[in-house]
């Protein structure tokens, strides 16, 4: 992970309010966040159910779905996404910010190939001729630790294990070269042994391509290992942000706190505790 | 696929025999004298006799079951009432009842597809409410109610087009088309309503799905969203639905729309036969009708597989 | 914690295979295991290892393909439905997704009433009076007799899941995956919840999950499932701190530390416990 931020963040959300109507009137699933993700670093939004952090990042995107009301500024390097027409928000999606979900199997189309669906991605923002851009869903494929991209391309989503089809999905987010990937809960589908794969890609991709990242999940663990800084949500708010060292060493929040000690009380390895495998904490 | 085969293949085996039996059944517990009509008006009780030995109308039921079976799949069978040959009207209906099927199926899909994702794409809107409406109103309506109207109106009254008669698509297709208008409008009358509800339903449920979250992610226009990944999927289900639609219409269930319109199809034999208990006919389009009906299901099954990547032919157990 | 004498549960050279012979899958392939009165036996394995179908076959939901399963030193693989029908009240399953194991139409007490009735242990007038000690038993109040699953957080249905299996006061309990859907503070309630269950009615637990952090923290041993075999077993500690097979070591190695200084040091130590990547 790169330790380096440069002046300027890549983007910043400012005040953002998410709420949606239903008989009872209007549910705040966002209720003023403001956050910032500097050039090639890993944010992680942590929280429970509940908190809003999945919603604040599709909001980013404006997929927040129809009956959203958003409110707020969310700006890429320096450009307004809040409000802009759908032919800016377009070309943004995939191309400049890339979005990885949770579960792969229903987040691909189960009608289509996988390697069609990447295409689709890549002919939705470029004019390249069938052959390069098949050429370069095979690159990206391969970028991302898949050994045989011809195989996997053929397939149907169903067909693929839950490790393949995450790979498949980083793959098409990334396809373009985005500045910002999103990631919503990753890894949390995954059994660990892959999960401890994909959050290595992730990190990898991020060093490499120096990719800035909003990694959203409730593990502190998967935060723990790849994330430069962490907001925690609760309730529609960040009520706590800092560096991960901050985050976990000096927490300021009672909830940060009680999501540490939730892990203490489920004998998983944190600050302070021996883990599983015997190690010693500080 | 083999397996799959043989399996239908059986299936459509058994089927006939339950049917052709109830047929068959049907016609020896209703009050008929086969032997008086064929004998004719003015027949003497000893012709009626001599008919009923001829055609083995004293045989024990089930060798005259075994006799009709035979005269069927030999295609000898004649009918009781006209002497006609049974298979030949049947050809000779057949084109009738396809054109008017396949074409009232083209206008239907078209309509219903269109509403269904006009309605479904500006749910609880006016065009919404509007199409659903007429759906609603389309779906109650009685097809012989249309028929009748349509006829009445747009034909006598205004003149506009034909009122009966069917015209060979190889003698004079715009002739042909001009004969089947009222009657395929009429028929996809009920079945857009029907089908252009079931789609709004199924796209609803499909738009909301993770995929088409990740179509939108991508950067994928609106219009390819919908068609591509909400549409496509939400087709499916129509598939099945249309192919047993489609292999009862064909069977017969065409029957009211033809009789209206004198096209001549085998559903208006069907009628014509069942009205003067002719079995022989009615026997034959009992088992074309459960004919079509099977060989219909297998082919949505097999489309089924290739439309959707996830469904095998078989259960894999 | 463990006694002497006859396991309450032991299980030897369990098998269960789906489908024709040469053709099928061996879901469960060959596993021995026993637990004994009052003790905690973890099962760790990540997805299709045959975890999930151990514990529908020893609670004979299923039939074994072949093995033995001996409960309170009596034979229960071959039973018939019938003659397992008394031993239900023994054993008992908490399932993992609190939303899908309760019946939406049904108010929960009905549902933690339902074992009551079936096995003629309460009845009448007194049956509401003992699920509402069950609720309270469990952390829940004797008002949520009549709630509707979906007016519940997934860490009250569960509670309740975890009333119903208490009801008939069985000595067994097999609980697969009780805690993966919950919240991580959520989790932990629950998990304190089923170790003050067990000291005060004295149960045997299988707790079947594919986090081996929590498996560690409530089991005295635990088992290491790979591929319907059971790679590794021995007392908790043992296994978590000197794992033998590298199955389980990689296991444990893949693991998130949510230890920032930790994980650095393990990335950077690079060596035999750095997940691949």
């Amino acid at each position: 992970m790169s330790a380096v931020k440069s002046a300027a963040p890549v983007l910043e959300v400012d005040g953002l309010r998410v709420g949606f109507a239903n008989e009872a009137g209007v549910t705040q699933a966002v209720d003023g966040v403001s956050l910032e993700l500097g050039a090639g670093e890993v944010l992680a939004i942590v929280g429970e159910s509940g908190s809003g952090k999945s919603v604040t990042a599709l909001s980013i995107m404006g997929l927040a779905g129809a009956g959203a009301r958003v409110e707020g500024s969310v700006r890429l390097e320096g450009q307004e996404l809040l409000g802009a027409a759908e032919e800016e928000l377009r070309e943004v999606r995939g191309a400049r910010v890339g979005m990885v979900f949770q579960d792969p199997s229903s987040s691909f189309n189960p009608v289509y190939k996988v390697g069609n669906q990447i295409d689709e991605a890549i002919r939705a923002h470029r004019a390249l001729s069938a052959a390069e851009t098949r050429e370069l869903t095979l690159q990206t494929l391969g970028a991302v630790g898949v050994s045989d991209p011809e195989r996997l391309a053929g397939n149907y989503p169903h067909q693929l294990s839950g490790g393949m089809g995450q790979r498949a999905m980083i793959a098409m987010a990334l396809a373009l070269e985005p500045t910002v990937l999103i990631a919503d809960e990753p890894t949390t589908a995954l059994d660990v042994t892959i999960q401890a794969q994909v959050l290595a890609l992730l990190a990898r991709l991020n060093r490499e391509r120096d990719l800035a990242t909003i990694l959203i999940t409730h593990d502190l663990g998967v935060v723990a290992e790849v994330a430069d800084r962490v907001a925690v949500m609760r309730t529609g708010r960040v009520v706590e942000e800092g560096t991960l060292d901050q985050v976990f060493y000096e927490p300021r929040h009672p909830h940060t706190r009680e999501l540490l000690e939730a892990l203490a009380r489920l004998g998983r390895p944190r600050a302070g505790t021996a883990s599983p495998t015997g190690e010693e904490g500080r | 696929m083999g397996a799959f085969l043989l399996k239908r293949l059986g299936r459509m085996l058994g089927v006939l025999f339950v049917i052709s039996v109830i047929v068959f059944f049907i016609f020896n517990v209703m009050p008929n004298e086969p032997a008086a009509q064929i004998a004719g008006k003015s027949a003497t009780p000893e012709l009626i006799a001599q008919v009923e030995e001829t055609w083995g109308f004293d045989d024990p039921l089930p060798v005259q079951y075994l006799t009709v079976m035979e005269l069927t799949f030999t295609g000898e069978l004649i009918s009781y009432t006209r002497q006609l040959d049974v298979d030949e009207e049947i050809w000779k209906g057949l084109p009738a009842t396809l054109s008017l099927c396949a074409g009232a199926a083209v206008i239907w899909l078209f309509f219903a597809v269109l509403f269904g994702y006009l309605s479904a794409f500006r749910a609880g809107r006016p065009t919404d409410r509007v199409l659903m409406l007429v759906s609603l109103v389309s779906i109650s309506l009685p097809i012989f109610l249309v028929s009748a109207l349509a006829l009445n109106y747009l034909s006598y009254k205004l003149e506009l087009f034909p009122s009966s008669g069917y015209v060979g698509l190889t003698e004079d297709p715009l002739d042909w088309a001009y004969h089947l208008v009222l009657p395929w409008t009429t028929m996809a009358v009920l079945f857009i309503g029907l089908y252009a509800r079931v789609l709004r339903a199924n796209l609803l449920e499909v738009m909301d799905e993770d995929h088409v979250r990740t179509a939108r992610a991508k950067g994928l226009g609106e219009r390819q969203v919908r068609v591509r990944h909400v549409l496509r999927n939400a087709l499916l289900p129509i598939v099945t639905l249309f192919g047993l639609d489609f292999a009862a219409l064909i069977g017969g269930a065409a029957i009211i729309t033809e009789y209206i319109f004198s096209l001549g199809g085998i559903g208006q034999l069907t009628a014509n036969s069942v009205a003067d208990l002719d079995l022989p006919p009615v026997m034959a389009l009992s088992m074309l009708a459960a004919f079509f009906v099977v060989v219909f299901n297998a082919l949505v099954d097999i489309a089924y597989t290739w439309l959707d990547p996830r469904i095998k032919l078989e259960r894999s157990r | 914690m463990s006694t002497a004498g006859t396991p309450l549960l032991e299980v030897t050279d369990l098998v269960k295979r789906y489908g024709r012979e040469g053709d099928g899958v061996q879901a469960v392939d060959g596993v021995s295991l026993s637990i004994s009165s009052g003790e905690t036996l973890g099962l760790v394995g990540e997805s299709g290892c045959g975890k999930s179908t151990i514990c529908r076959t020893v609670l004979r939901l299923e039939r074994p393909t072949s093995g033995s399963i001996r409960f309170q030193g009596r034979e229960i693989a071959d039973l018939s439905p019938r003659a397992m029908r008394p031993l239900r009240r023994e054993m008992q399953m908490v399932f993992q997704d609190p939303y899908a194991s309760l019946n939406p139409r049904r108010r929960v007490g009905e549902a933690v009433a339902m074992p009551l009735k079936l096995q003629g242990l309460a009845g009448g007038s007194e049956l509401r009076g003992a699920v509402e000690a069950l609720l309270e038993r469990v952390g829940m109040a004797p008002e949520h007799y009549d709630r509707f699953p979906h007016e519940l957080s997934g860490g009250q249905r569960q509670r309740i899941g975890i009333a119903r299996a208490l009801a008939p006061r069985p000595k067994l309990v097999l609980a697969d995956e009780p805690v993966s859907k919950l919240d991580l503070s959520i989790q932990a309630q629950i998990v304190g919840l089923l170790g003050e269950l067990q000291r005060e009615m004295g149960l045997s637990y299988l707790f079947v999950s594919h986090d081996i952090g929590v498996v560690r923290h409530v089991s005295d041993r635990i088992a290491v499932m790979y591929e319907g075999q059971i790679v590794e077993e021995g007392p908790a500690e043992q296994v978590c701190e000197r794992p033998a097979h590298p199955y389980t070591q990689e296991l444990l190695a893949s693991v998130p530390i949510a230890d920032p200084r930790r994980a650095r040091a393990r990335r950077d130590g690079g060596g035999a416990d750095s997940p691949s990547g």
